[in-house]
């Protein structure tokens, strides 16, 4: 309901979602970088997989030399061969 | 963001663990930003952190039983401890700046500039003297005082117009200006030599040209003393030459009695006010209605008002302006007759000295003295012997 309310305020004053709602927003640098933005910590992290926590599921990214070069409480980017992009959506 | 990163300074450390990536969600709930994350092994990773967090992640390994190794320190605050331990390469560079100031407080060379070339003085010999005063390579600046030392070289070179002495940096500059003789021609046109001033002659001493003056004769300024016309001598037995005079330009001495005087005044008691030369600052508000306010006013007791911003002719609604005082005092001299008598004397005599000029011979000196309200008033008349001839 109160998420409800939120996208409604949001599309009446034509404001961004990602902005209102904590949802993830991800953007791809070619096959090289993945930023993720509103993130909720890692699951799994090694040399060929990164699985980020966010509010809609798992978002699980998986190639070569996985490299974090920034964490912090907004920001997740993620450097190296990418191969493909998954989303998890949880249930529930 | 990387200058930022340098001046708080970074920790590479190796965490170990069997779930590094509960110590990694730990940091972000503890707010703590990462960077620089790298899986090294099974159970290694490798992280970068701001210097000021590494205290804050010993709860955190705790927590998520995992160990921690320091790899690396990088960044200024690290960069203290090395210096620290690197003792004397720091004391070099900071004996370096020390002797770089020391010894720019020091003059190392006299320059001469000399805008127009010199004739009457040697450019060496005002550095010589310069150096004799305390100018020379190796001074230190503080203790130069430029314009004293400017004073004393021009009072020993009478012929240099201005000297001037700066100091750039580590070099002293002396410019020279020569004073410029303005010669006289003379000319060889025919002329009268007539009186300069009113007096009577004492003897005439003729060069070229006819007396016409003797001795005894009382002349006015402007009196013709020798002719500019010139005849043959006359060789006794022989008519005396009737025929147009030649004309020269006359020449000779004519001395004469002439009279200076001059009057003082003294009085017995005098009050002056004079600068003490304390000085003190005050602060007006001028209100728009014409009055003002005074904030702050001088201390002193009787001082004179000077406006320190004078340029200012446009008046605002409400100035504040700063009023600078100047302390003055009041000062009795209080004098016996035989001192006033005195005084008077000296101020009338050098009223005259100042009109001499610098042949005459002083002949006899009168004073006539009067009686005035509250002091003494001296009239100084000086007979002198002097050469008044002049060309016209």
């Amino acid at each position: 309901m109160k998420s409800n309310i939120k996208e409604k305020i949001g599309d009446i004053f034509e404001l961004p979602q990602d902005a209102l709602r904590d949802i993830p927003k991800v953007t791809m640098y070619g096959n090289e970088l993945v930023l993720i933005e509103n993130h909720h910590g890692i699951r799994i992290y090694d040399e060929k997989e990164l699985t980020v926590r966010t509010a809609v599921g798992f978002l699980k990214v998986t190639g070569e030399k996985l490299f974090i070069s920034r964490f912090d409480e907004s920001h997740i980017i993620v450097e190296g061969v990418i191969t493909s992009f998954n989303v998890e959506v949880e249930d529930g | 963001m990387d200058f930022l990163r340098f001046f708080n300074g970074t920790v590479k450390i190796k965490i170990t663990g069997s779930q590094p990536e509960r110590f990694i969600n730990l940091c972000l709930v503890n707010k703590i930003s990462l960077s620089g994350l790298s899986r090294v092994g099974e159970q290694t990773i490798m992280v970068h952190l701001a210097a000021q967090d590494i205290k804050k992640i010993r709860p955190i390994l705790r927590k998520s039983a995992c160990r921690m190794r320091i790899i690396d320190k990088s960044g200024l605050p690290f960069l203290k401890y090395k210096a620290l331990r690197r003792k004397g390469f720091m004391m070099g560079g900071l004996l370096f700046c020390l002797f770089l100031y020391i010894f720019s407080t020091f003059i190392w060379s006299i320059e001469i500039n000399t805008p127009k070339p010199l004739k009457l003085v040697s450019a060496q010999q005002i550095v010589k003297q310069a150096n004799i005063y305390g100018l020379k390579p190796g001074v230190s600046k503080l203790l130069l005082n430029n314009n004293q030392l400017r004073e004393k070289l021009m009072k020993d070179f009478p012929d240099a117009s201005w000297i001037g002495v700066d100091v750039s940096g580590t070099r002293a500059i002396i410019t020279i200006y020569e004073r410029y003789k303005v010669l006289e021609k003379e000319s060889a046109e025919p002329a009268n030599l007539v009186a300069d001033k009113d007096a009577v002659i004492e003897d005439v001493l003729v060069i070229k040209g006819t007396a016409v003056v003797s001795k005894g004769t009382t002349v006015k300024r402007g009196d013709l003393l020798i002719s500019s016309h010139v005849y043959p001598t006359v060789i006794s037995g022989q008519e005396p030459y009737a025929g147009e005079p030649m004309l020269a330009r006359a020449k000779g001495i004519v001395r004469a009695r002439t009279w200076y005087d001059s009057r003082a005044k003294i009085l017995l008691k005098e009050e002056q006010y004079y600068h003490t030369g304390n000085i003190n600052y005050g602060l007006v508000l001028k209100i728009p209605d014409g009055s003002s306010k005074v904030l702050r006013i001088s201390d002193f007791t009787t001082y004179e008002e000077t406006n320190i911003r004078s340029w200012r002719n446009k008046s605002f609604a409400l100035e504040l302006k700063l009023q600078k005082y100047l302390e003055i005092k009041k000062k009795t001299t209080l004098r016996t007759p035989s001192e006033a008598k005195e005084q008077a004397m000296a101020v009338a005599d050098k009223k005259i000295l100042k009109l001499l000029p610098a042949d005459a011979k002083l002949v006899n000196k009168n004073y006539i003295w009067y009686n005035i309200k509250n002091g003494i008033s001296v009239r100084a008349i000086w007979e002198v012997r002097e050469n008044i001839g002049i060309n016209r």
